[in-house]
């Protein structure tokens, strides 16, 4: 069993502003981090979901997601 | 004692050895460019590629037969590389729990500068600015270039009793202090940390990679001097100590025990002693 959290970025904001799925994780399966190369001044940072093992299917991301960017499926 | 006592102990504990904290260590390792680097690049440290995999679904990954054993092997020592240790995949970088006495013991006599910065784990893991990191010398010096650890009251040089006593705050509220290296000997940074948001914590007790040892003690339990007060229940995080209800005391698993003094600290009655893990023949040398 394998659990896969996908993150819609076309409808996630910046993590900086949001990171409500931050926050909510009991496990922090959530990290961010920035995609612009020069680190002195990050500007485009990202959510990514990183342990995915460690979700325990609550769906508290999914559910307090403002803008419903989030979506788990087990294979 | 652990091996990195005997390397970089000078007979005794290496955090505990004054030179690892000294400016001079900082310059024979190039800790400055080092540190910048890998304070600068932090978040990205768990998106680098290992062995050519991408560490997306690193966890799934650490479970396969041999590709996971490799790739432990390579993560592990990397961490523990003492040359040419390169700061953007985490080398040379590692920790050990230390009690709150030792932790006061280095920001009052050892360290040189001591400043309060943001926590990289917490802010990367929770995207929240906590100052529970206590960065020394070099890093301290480094830091103004990383305006994103910068606390909003900017970076305030702390004495060592204001240090001892932000330590025993945090000691109160329920962190594990923990020392860390940048890069290996010289010592960087004090932190409290807390599971699952601390980094090094998060990768030892779920993937079994060894960022942060375990610390030089275990916690023993005196029976005849428990009340039962039930002030330690809670405070463990390693799950080494629990409330035995029809004992009226707790138990403590030396075995799962880390040696951070949380227990022992919250014990009213004296009764939660920290003794050198050496002391016992089934946890000695296991770090």
């Amino acid at each position: 069993m394998r659990t896969i959290v996908e993150i819609d970025y076309s409808k996630c904001t910046s993590p900086e502003e949001c990171g409500v799925c931050l926050q909510v994780c009991p496990s922090a399966v959530f990290i961010m981090y920035f995609t612009d190369e020069d680190f002195h001044n990050p500007k485009e940072w990202k959510v990514e979901a990183m342990f995915t093992s460690l979700c325990s299917h609550c769906n508290l991301c999914v559910k307090k997601c403002p803008k419903n960017a989030i979506s788990i499926t087990v294979k | 004692m652990c091996k990195w006592c005997l390397k970089h102990g000078a007979g005794g504990k290496w955090y505990l050895n004054t030179k690892n904290y000294l400016r001079e260590t900082a310059e024979s390792v190039d800790a400055f460019n080092y540190l910048e680097a890998l304070w600068g690049n932090f978040e990205k440290i768990y998106i680098r590629k290992v062995l050519g995999i991408s560490s997306k679904g690193i966890d799934y990954k650490l479970k396969l037969p041999i590709i996971g054993r490799v790739a432990r092997w390579y993560i592990q020592r990397g961490i523990e590389k003492e040359r040419n240790q390169n700061p953007l995949t985490n080398e040379g970088h590692f920790g050990q729990v230390i009690p709150l006495e030792e932790a006061k013991r280095i920001v009052t006599e050892m360290a040189d500068t001591v400043v309060r910065a943001i926590c990289p784990c917490r802010w990367m893991h929770r995207g929240m600015r906590e100052e529970s990191c206590l960065a020394f010398t070099a890093l301290a010096e480094v830091l103004p270039r990383l305006p994103r650890y910068i606390p909003e009251t900017g970076l305030k040089q702390l004495d060592g009793d204001e240090a001892a006593s932000f330590l025993e705050e945090m000691d109160r509220r329920g962190r594990v202090h923990t020392i860390w290296t940048g890069p290996v000997p010289y010592i960087a940074a004090l932190c409290s940390c807390d599971y699952p948001q601390c980094a090094a914590i998060r990768v030892r007790v779920d993937f079994g990679i060894k960022a942060v040892y375990k610390g030089e003690y275990v916690a023993t339990l005196d029976p005849d001097k428990c009340v039962g007060c039930r002030k330690c229940a809670g405070r463990c995080q390693f799950g080494a100590l629990v409330y035995a209800d029809s004992l009226g005391r707790p138990v403590i698993n030396v075995e799962k025990c880390w040696g951070c003094g949380l227990c022992a600290s919250a014990c009213e009655e004296g009764a939660i002693r920290l003794v050198p893990r050496d002391e016992l023949p089934m946890v000695r040398g296991v770090y």
